[in-house]
């Protein structure tokens, strides 16, 4: 094998390695749901006065933490996204739209505000959270 | 603005599995033994030497956690890991042409 073949031979390695664990790397069906739930009680408990309030923060705080160690424990991976790989708008509206749904909800007073914004956080995540799940595992795949 | 690559083929990650390994902590922060072990298809034992290598060189850092009542050993690149990593695949790319 010449000097060339062999550095091929080791792209190709390299190629195949990143493939398995693009693979591996891939939320926990579920996962992006359990994440946007924990974000829209966060969300829903700015909106509320008082104990409750505080009770729903911490709630979905914990249900934040419990989701991201369950992807850290099933898939063996800690990874942070860039948020500039391709796809990645999807990613950025989520934080938009959670951003936007506590200012709505701290900001208006309102329990109707509250729930709405509650509410487009958790279809938000649920929805757009596994589309660029998957665009962040291509980029992986596709990384030199 | 795009860093500069050092194009320097590396002997020391050009070995399959040490190769195979960057590739895979470069793609993330950390990455679990079992993981690597599994994806690699090695026992325990070939994979602990073969980070350990890179672990001597600087290129590699390995922590210990508990969890669920079990000891877990992750394995991350370390920045000149990554430089060393990304100026090899330049140097290869240079080869293949």
């Amino acid at each position: 094998m010449d000097k060339r073949d062999e550095a091929q031979a080791a792209l190709t390695s390299i190629e195949h390695a990143r493939g398995e664990l693009a693979q591996r790397a891939a939320s926990p069906r579920g996962y992006y749901a359990v994440v946007g739930a924990g974000a829209a009680l966060m969300v829903f408990g700015c909106g509320l006065d008082g104990w409750l309030s505080w009770v729903l923060i911490a709630f979905g705080a914990g249900v934040e933490a419990s989701g991201l160690s369950w992807y850290v424990r099933s898939t063996g991976v800690v990874a942070f996204a860039t948020l500039r790989e391709q796809g990645a708008w999807r990613a950025w509206l989520m934080i938009a739209v959670l951003v936007a749904a506590l200012v709505a909800s701290l900001a208006l007073d309102s329990l109707l505000a509250a729930a709405v914004g509650a509410l487009a956080v958790f279809v938000a995540f649920a929805v757009l959270g596994p589309q660029w799940d998957r665009a962040w595992v291509r980029s992986i795949r596709a990384q030199p | 603005m795009t860093a500069k690559i050092d194009t320097t083929f590396d002997p020391l990650i050009h070995a399959p599995h040490r190769l195979q390994i960057c590739a895979m902590l470069d793609a993330v922060d950390r990455l679990e033994f079992a993981l690597l072990r599994d994806q690699l298809g090695v026992s325990e034992s070939v994979l602990s030497k073969q980070v350990r290598a890179l672990e001597d060189a600087g290129y590699v850092k390995v922590s210990k956690g508990t969890r669920d009542h079990r000891v877990r050993t992750w394995a991350k690149l370390t920045r000149s890991g990554k430089r060393a990593y990304r100026g090899h695949v330049a140097a290869l790319r240079a080869i293949v042409g």
